[in-house]
């Protein structure tokens, strides 16, 4: 039986009902629907509890599901060429907050682990919590962080900025799909950004430029900023 | 027609991600082959080597179902505990703050400096 489901089919089916099941239950209560990948991921651990299977047989699977993620950042940049007039007409606005933003949630984010007295080495693994994944474990892994803590740091994040994110951003005033999709693409990385495709198509494009473009300038600068820091 | 370019579109979004991680390879980048690849899609599109109908209809799917990728991650995601014990209240704190601090900064300055335009 323990071989049976360490098939990576168990794992792929698990997921494909978790995020059914998860799509139906938002169908159903429009409320929920800011928790896409909260809840799928809730059914998923739910169903491995009862049929005690363990993660690693789980991610025989699941390895087979996330790995569209690299083929979905090349679509990413199809999409972007799609809706790149729009953004030329806003590079300036854009640059600005992306860069600040991005900056602003690395030094915050540094400044209360150290008032906390974390560990310098789970700071360090911390800092870059908003890069989209594989630019985050390779920076981890060049300022002597712990890549696996990152990778759940990271997932994370994306899920508080997704879930809580379109709601925080409505009650401060914002009315703006393009300015939604900078905010949660800068904050939230993919699964902020997949959160912005589901409100709006605008959301969504520049939700993924502003995580292609601050996953690439924090890679830059974070090796920088710990340095000054720590 | 339309199953032609299906099956084109499979393949180019592949080779863009093929050709991305050689060249990370190739210049020893500290970048992702997939965003290097994405670059390399925009350029080409831009430059009309490739049309977009030719693309589209895997880029078209691959986004709307891009939460579904990112779940097997978030699964992991509770294997991760053990490293954080201890700090993880303080932990958590720091990462709301953090990140909705940002995420109002950015959004703020895009209206600001939009408006200005």
């Amino acid at each position: 039986m323990s071989n049976y489901v360490e098939l990576p089919i168990v794992g792929i089916f698990i997921t494909l009902m978790g995020f059914y099941a998860s799509r139906q239950l938002i169908k159903k209560y429009s409320f929920l629907s800011s928790g896409l990948v909260l809840w799928t991921v809730l059914f998923i651990l739910g169903t491995l509890y009862v049929l005690d299977i363990n993660f690693d047989a789980y991610w025989n699977g699941g390895s087979w599901v996330s790995m569209l993620l690299g083929p979905s950042v090349i679509a990413l940049g199809v999409s972007l060429y799609e809706h790149s007039n729009k953004l030329w007409k806003q590079l300036k606005p854009f640059l600005i907050s992306v860069v600040t933003g991005g900056i602003i949630g690395i030094v915050s984010v540094v400044l209360l682990l150290l008032q906390f007295k974390v560990q310098p080495e789970i700071i360090k693994s911390i800092a870059p919590k908003s890069i989209t994944s594989p630019i985050a474990i390779e920076v981890a892994q060049s300022i002597k962080g712990i890549p696996e803590v990152t990778a759940g740091i990271v997932i994370f994040t994306g899920i508080l900025g997704s879930v809580f994110g379109p709601v925080f951003l409505k009650i401060i005033g914002n009315k703006n799909n393009s300015a939604m999709g900078v905010a949660l693409g800068t904050t939230a990385h993919g699964i902020g950004t997949a959160k912005a495709y589901e409100l709006s198509n605008v959301s969504g494009v520049y939700g993924g430029l502003a995580m292609c473009v601050n996953g690439v300038i924090s890679a830059v600068m974070i090796p920088y900023i710990v340095e000054l820091m720590m | 027609m339309e199953n032609k370019n299906k099956l084109i579109s499979v393949i180019l979004i592949i080779l863009f991600l093929l050709l991305g991680e050689l060249v990370k390879m190739v210049f020893n980048l500290p970048i992702p082959g997939s965003i290097i690849g994405m670059v390399l899609i925009f350029m080409v599109l831009k430059l009309k080597w490739i049309r977009l109908e030719q693309v589209k209809p895997t880029s078209d799917f691959l986004l709307k179902y891009l939460s579904l990728f990112y779940v097997p991650y978030g699964v992991g995601l509770v294997t991760q505990y053990k490293f954080l014990n201890g700090k993880l209240t303080e932990i958590i704190i720091a990462l709301v703050l953090s990140t909705f601090l940002a995420m109002y900064i950015t959004m703020k300055l895009f209206k600001v400096f939009e408006k200005n335009e």
